[in-house]
């Protein structure tokens, strides 16, 4: 073993074979919420902090639209927000791959908002705003949309309303959205189709919305 | 797909989410199919007036309320297998036992290849075996180490010759010769004395005879 070192070449070799198993000086290896969660494993709360200020709006606005057939969405999704954050950190442990932490923190929250759905007493779907009465010349304002849309989303099937959710206005890939719901990604591609023809036959009351 | 409405593909079609092939035959559809252009166009006006669902955007007292829950929380108590980590944690050092293992692994493929080579083998095979002649007979043959082992076989000859022995094989390779020889007994000692003229003698008190009886000697070079 000795002679194995006489030679540079050969001890050359070795350390490279080294720096290739041991080394990661590359930047994409260097995943900046791996990072962040292995100082968090470590105990660094600031780190912490660092990964709500970077995903808490998005968090937030992923549980405001599941949690948007309750009488007050705004403040249920703010309380599942920093539930989510809390019970994520509580476990952090149980994150095996560190740079999948955002996937991790969504799922959380999905899980977390169909628990309060289920817990509370169902909430009578939020009609508190009147359909405006669009007629052929008149214009539909921005937060009149909002509402428009919130409740013909509202209407939808719980299957059809979380598929055009994940897959539409928040971009998750068929895969993505499948593992989420927990169901095939014919399904969720069968239900986005379903879910959008819905609001469209629904959106088409309001005249200028669709026509 | 030609003939068939596009259906449950039409959300693919618009957003992209299809390989090249599929895209292509779903627009020759189109340019045929008056319906399925009439769905695309209402489901791309669906999904703009949809993109305009917005959540309410979040007050700043709600990111200061969480951070400060945030730190007064109690973190989890460290798994041993946390601690191991840390403790094991090199700075830039990614997996440190993995590396070991690879570089162990390496290293012993090396070793192995090293004495194993072709090259090597050759060299084996070639390389003349020592004591061809006496060594699965004789226990302990005499050695003569010198500077010039043609020179002190001649003397050996001599001397066999003086003490009325005889030479009754010998073999010459690259860097000894071996020699058996046979003398009288009573001229045996004076001729074993005598071997110290030759060089540099190594010999044992017994085991330098093969079966037959003969002497055994190794002319090696220094």
């Amino acid at each position: 073993m000795i002679t194995l070192f006489d030679k540079n070449g050969e001890t050359i070799f070795i350390l490279l074979c080294l720096l290739i198993g041991t080394v990661k000086f590359t930047k994409e290896n260097w995943d900046e919420d791996a990072e962040l969660v292995r100082q968090v494993k470590q105990g660094n709360r600031n780190a912490y902090c660092d990964l709500f200020n970077k995903y808490h709006d998005a968090i937030y606005r992923y549980c405001y639209m599941i949690l948007s057939r309750r009488n007050d969405p705004s403040e249920d999704a703010k309380d599942a927000t920093q539930e989510v954050f809390v019970k994520c950190l509580a476990n952090i442990y149980d994150l095996k791959k560190d740079s999948a932490y955002f996937s991790w923190l969504r799922k959380t929250a999905f899980n977390t908002c169909m628990n309060m759905v289920k817990q509370a007493s169902p909430d009578p779907i939020p009609d508190g705003f009147p359909a405006p009465e669009a007629g052929p010349d008149s214009k539909v304002s921005g937060a009149e949309i909002q509402m428009i849309v919130q409740k013909a989303l509202n209407n939808l099937d719980e299957k059809y309303r979380l598929a055009v959710i994940h897959v539409h206005l928040m971009g998750h890939s068929y895969i993505e959205a499948s593992e989420t719901m927990k169901c095939k990604e014919d399904d969720i591609r069968r239900w986005v189709h379903r879910g959008l023809i819905k609001l469209r036959d629904e959106l088409k009351e309001y005249r200028g919305l669709i026509d | 797909m030609k003939n068939r409405h596009l259906e449950e593909i039409i959300y693919d079609y618009i957003t992209g989410r299809m390989n090249e092939k599929d895209r292509l035959s779903a627009e020759e559809h189109l340019k045929a199919c008056e319906e399925c252009q009439k769905e695309v166009n209402e489901l791309m006006k669906t999904m703009k007036v949809l993109d305009q669902f917005q959540s309410p955007p979040l007050p700043m007292e709600f990111r200061e309320k969480a951070i400060q829950r945030i730190r007064e929380l109690t973190l989890p108590p460290k798994p041993l297998f946390q601690r191991i980590k840390e403790w094991m944690q090199i700075p830039y050092v990614k997996w440190p036992l993995e590396g070991l293992a690879v570089t162990a692994i390496i290293l012993l493929a090396l070793t192995i290849y090293k004495d194993f080579t072709p090259q090597k083998l050759q060299e084996m095979e070639k390389a003349p075996k020592e004591f061809t002649i006496c060594l699965p007979e004789v226990k302990n043959p005499i050695v003569i180490e010198t500077g010039n082992i043609d020179k002190t076989f001649t003397q050996l000859e001599k001397l066999i010759q003086i003490h009325k022995g005889s030479l009754i094989k010998s073999k010459r390779m690259e860097k000894e010769i071996e020699v058996s020889l046979k003398v009288e007994k009573s001229e045996e000692v004076k001729l074993l004395q005598e071997l110290i003229q030759l060089g540099k003698v190594r010999m044992e008190k017994e085991g330098y005879k093969n079966k037959e009886g003969n002497i055994v000697v190794c002319i090696k070079e220094k």
